[in-house]
């Protein structure tokens, strides 16, 4: 099935939930915590609590994914050279969010939250492409951790990283 | 204590914030932030976001940041009206996803364009930007399609965000009557959120004021 069927904007991912139709990767994890999940603590319900995890989420799309996005798609898509300003965006955007855990071992408190889930994508991704996450104590630690607690993640991210790293790779010798 | 929004109006994703403290129907104690002086790098501000964007929104010992996040706490803590962001979770998530396009997608494509006119002395835009934000506006154009506002037949909080970016670009002179739903959704908005002329469109055009003040001739 045409994927623009369901979703004008023709983006991975798109979800079919019996009909409904949604896309944008965080609504989606959103809409499935809500619909099925068994307690709130992935996206806690006190709207305190849960404007700090969206705030993450909004961190991630709008300026950490973004910024890296901005820096390799264009080399690995369209055979443009590496940008040194837009590495250097990267480095803001990871100051940033390496402050963000200087007291908070998740990436929105104490626990595991979606806001770990979507961030955890991110920074793997950059991670295989070679982004050096050396100078980041906090990020490395807490890598480390989203990596042992998040249920499946080997079968739901670690195997698929690697496979988007074979695929750069041949786009790339493919250029040569 | 009372909820402060730290605010720059030719922002629009700050916009967006007091828009949707607007309809919430909650005061918030406007602080500007002015970007053109750089007082987003001020260390007070700093500390309190790290991330130095306005809008920030400080209630009580909690500060939050980027404008689609406060819109949903705010609704979620003061709304009356619960049809601004239902608890339904396919309703929130429809809603949610015009959020995200909106920071992921519709707002970037706009930043793209002006924030080298604004900050950094371009004069010019490239049609490798106006493609993408057209696309951008044509998406819009079909989420809108059968709805009065962008997420069904109520006004709610997305319709905030994207009102705030929509004007902004408008009032730079981009023309977005080509996307007939779009245009008659602007008008729609300003007529169901109240006080919409002064916390949206003023700012807007001076956005717009701005932007063009810095463009070459025959730009747009
Ligand atoms: N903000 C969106 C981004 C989705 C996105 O850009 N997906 C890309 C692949 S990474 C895509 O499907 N591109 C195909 C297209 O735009 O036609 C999300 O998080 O879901
Ligand atoms: N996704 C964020 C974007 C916020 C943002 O980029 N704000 C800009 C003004 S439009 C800003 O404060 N820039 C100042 C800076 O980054 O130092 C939101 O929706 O709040």
């Amino acid at each position: 099935m045409a994927i623009s069927k369901i979703n004008p904007q023709h983006t991975v991912p798109t979800i079919d939930d019996n009909g409904f139709h949604l896309w944008e990767s965080r609504a989606i994890m959103i809409y499935l915590q809500n619909q099925y999940g068994k307690n709130d603590s992935l996206y806690p319900r006190d709207p305190k609590k849960r404007a700090v995890v969206d705030q993450r989420l909004y961190f991630d799309l709008g300026t950490l994914y973004a910024r890296f996005a901005d820096y390799y798609y264009p080399v690995i898509f369209a055979g443009a050279s590496y940008d040194p300003a837009k590495l250097e965006k990267i480095n803001e955007a990871m100051d940033i969010f390496e402050s963000l855990l200087a007291n908070s071992p998740y990436a929105a408190g104490d626990h595991l939250t979606l806001a770990d889930l979507s961030l955890v994508a991110s920074i793997s991704t950059w991670e295989i492409m070679g982004y050096d996450l050396s100078p980041y104590k906090n990020i490395r630690s807490w890598y480390a951790k989203v990596k042992q607690t998040a249920p499946g993640y080997e079968e739901a991210n670690g195997k698929n990283v690697l496979l988007f790293k074979q695929l750069v790779d041949e786009l790339l010798a493919n250029k040569k | 204590m009372g909820v402060t929004l730290y605010h720059y109006p030719i922002s629009a994703p700050s916009r967006g914030a007091l828009l949707a403290a607007k309809v919430v129907g909650v005061d918030v104690d406007v602080q500007i932030v002015d970007l053109f002086k750089k007082e987003q790098l001020k260390a007070e501000f700093i500390k309190i976001n790290p991330q130095h964007t306005v809008p920030t929104l400080v209630d009580g010992d909690v500060v939050i940041w980027d404008s689609h996040a406060i819109a949903a706490y705010l609704a979620s803590t003061y709304a009356k009206d619960k049809s601004l962001y239902p608890s339904d979770p396919k309703e929130r998530a429809v809603i949610d996803q015009r959020l995200y396009f909106d920071c992921g997608t519709l707002h970037p494509r706009i930043r793209t364009i002006c924030f080298p006119v604004l900050f950094r002395g371009e004069d010019q835009i490239y049609d490798e930007h106006k493609t993408p934000l057209e696309e951008a506006l044509g998406f819009l154009d079909v989420f809108l399609e059968g709805n009065d506002f962008v997420a069904g037949n109520k006004l709610t909080i997305a319709d905030c965000s994207l009102v705030a970016t929509i004007s902004g670009i408008a009032a730079v002179g981009w023309n977005i009557s080509p996307y007939a739903n779009v245009s008659a959704w602007v008008s729609r908005c300003s007529l169901a959120i109240p006080g919409y002329a002064e916390a949206n469109q003023e700012g807007a055009e001076a956005f717009g004021k701005a932007v063009r003040s810095k463009l070459a001739p025959g730009q747009l």
